[in-house]
């Protein structure tokens, strides 16, 4: 093969496998944070949602109390944080599975009517039953918004299982193309400047991250409410930092290569000193 | 000598390959940037419309006053502030006005709701009440004639009661239109107030300037 085209072979085949890299890292991380149900559930939990949510819940009820005529005693025991966390995972996995989610309110339309049951026992006000049937209706229907962020998610549900079967297809394709590219690189020029298909995207993955902490406002990002937003920010982060240490390895990685590929040669060049004087 | 030889030799060759890493870096930003900046752009400015600044930041001190002449208020008070009382001494009314009528500020005095006049303004000025005994639970006792008055940060207005009504809620909604040209004022809280449950009707009551009180 002509030495130059053999040059621009290789310098293509590094190009290549340099975006290759990239795109694998980039959509990698995605899969494993952002398009992880497991991941985002345990995010919930490490920033103590449920606990957050159950406190959220009972006071957006309690507005509804306020006009009702009834105390704040009526939502005693109404729910349990167990029954919050439960139910939002559940929402948590119908988000990633496009499965139908259905709260079942049963309980909490009962344990509410032994409440209201006792609170009227001892007063004097004129009980219209309907009222009484819209309030519960209101106090499940707080419940079911405030679970489901308000139905916020919802538009992207469908986005979501399509976007994850999307990256599973695509994070096997760059795979297959990585090795592909890799083998054929390997085979026609050894391990020679191999390094650069690591550094390369070490130092674009930097770039991105440079460019998108100074151009995205994060930390100010407000979503929702203030305990959504936090978190939201946290992922954010987290896939930003995540990024940051592939780079970081990926340089690490490159390194190694040309260190040892120069103590390879070495050795190689030091071997065939040694058997010449032999001769 | 020779080790130190390796090494320098080892550091060449590592520092020609990051050079090429750079060069292969910056023919891609430079491909993206001829290719997608534009998206780039649009997904981050999107990005960026969620970013809002922190209250610490954005706090100020407010000059709430009345342009007498405009007839608008030179800067409005922020969500949630209060930044008036409102006062029906015929049926013992005496509740601070939030600007804002969402649940959370209801909870503690009414609600101006914001997207009408402010008081003084000339306009349609909608205020809302919880029924309970603190803010509005008195307020279906009210006669046409009674007076109301609203102290302001910037001024205090006199408004006398010109009608009363009962209105399904959604049709409440669907009713209620601004007036430009004249101030009235709309009070209106949850109905019935002597039952407990949930309620969908709303007691509201009319009224209409009868003028600035001067307080000098």
């Amino acid at each position: 093969m002509k030495s130059s085209i053999k040059t621009i072979l290789k310098y293509s085949l590094l190009l290549i496998s340099s975006l290759l890299v990239i795109m694998t890292a980039l959509v990698t991380t995605l899969r494993f944070t952002l398009l992880n149900s497991d991941y985002i559930k345990n995010e919930f939990e490490k920033n103590n949602y449920y606990k957050k949510l159950t406190t959220e819940i009972k006071t957006e009820m309690s507005y509804y109390t306020n006009q009702s005529g009834f105390t704040d005693d009526v939502l005693d025991n109404v729910f349990t944080e167990n029954d919050v966390q439960y139910d939002f995972n559940r929402y948590i996995n119908s988000l990633y599975t496009g499965e139908q989610f259905v709260i079942d309110t049963q309980k909490i339309e009962d344990n509410l009517n032994k409440n209201i049951e006792a609170q009227l026992k001892d007063s004097h006000f004129k009980v219209n039953t309907d009222e009484i049937k819209k309030f519960v209706k209101q106090m499940t229907t707080v419940y079911e918004n405030e679970i489901k962020l308000m139905g916020y998610i919802d538009s992207v549900k469908n986005l979501m299982f399509k976007a994850i079967s999307m990256c599973d297809k695509v994070l096997f394709s760059l795979v297959v193309g990585l090795v592909l590219s890799a083998f054929i690189y390997l085979k026609l020029f050894k391990t020679k400047d191999l390094s650069v298909m690591f550094y390369t995207p070490s130092m674009l993955l930097l770039f991105f991250v440079l460019y998108f902490k100074n151009s995205i406002d994060i930390n100010n990002i407000s979503i929702y409410s203030e305990l959504i937003s936090h978190i939201i920010k946290e992922l954010l982060n987290n896939y930003l930092n995540i990024i940051c240490l592939t780079s970081c390895s990926l340089l690490v990685l490159g390194l190694i290569i040309d260190i040892l590929r120069k103590e390879r040669r070495r050795h190689r060049h030091h071997h065939h000193r040694s058997s010449s004087e032999e001769v | 000598m020779q080790m130190h030889k390796n090494i320098l030799r080892k550091a060449k060759a590592i520092v020609k390959r990051l050079m090429i890493a750079f060069f292969f870096s910056a023919f891609i930003i430079f491909l993206l940037g001829i290719f997608a900046q534009s998206k780039l752009n649009t997904t981050i400015s999107l990005i960026n419309k969620f970013a809002v600044l922190s209250e610490s930041t954005s706090k100020k001190e407010a000059n709430i006053k009345m342009d007498k002449i405009k007839k608008r208020l030179i800067e409005y008070p922020s969500y949630g502030d209060v930044f008036a009382s409102i006062k029906i001494p015929s049926i013992g009314v005496d509740v601070n006005v939030y600007h804002g009528d969402a649940l959370r500020l209801l909870k503690y005095g009414a609600g101006h709701h914001a997207g009408t006049y402010f008081p003084g303004e000339g306009g349609t000025i909608l205020i809302a009440g919880h029924n309970t005994s603190d803010q509005f639970e008195k307020l279906p006792k009210v006669s046409i004639g009674d007076k109301i008055t609203i102290s302001a940060v910037y001024g205090k207005y006199k408004y006398i009661v010109t009608d009363t009504d009962i209105l399904e809620a959604s049709m409440f909604n669907k009713e209620l239109s601004i007036n430009d040209n004249k101030e009235q004022l709309i009070l209106y809280t949850c109905y019935p107030v002597n039952t407990p449950g949930f309620k969908t009707k709303r007691f509201i009551v009319y009224a209409s300037l009868v003028g600035e009180v001067d307080e000098k």
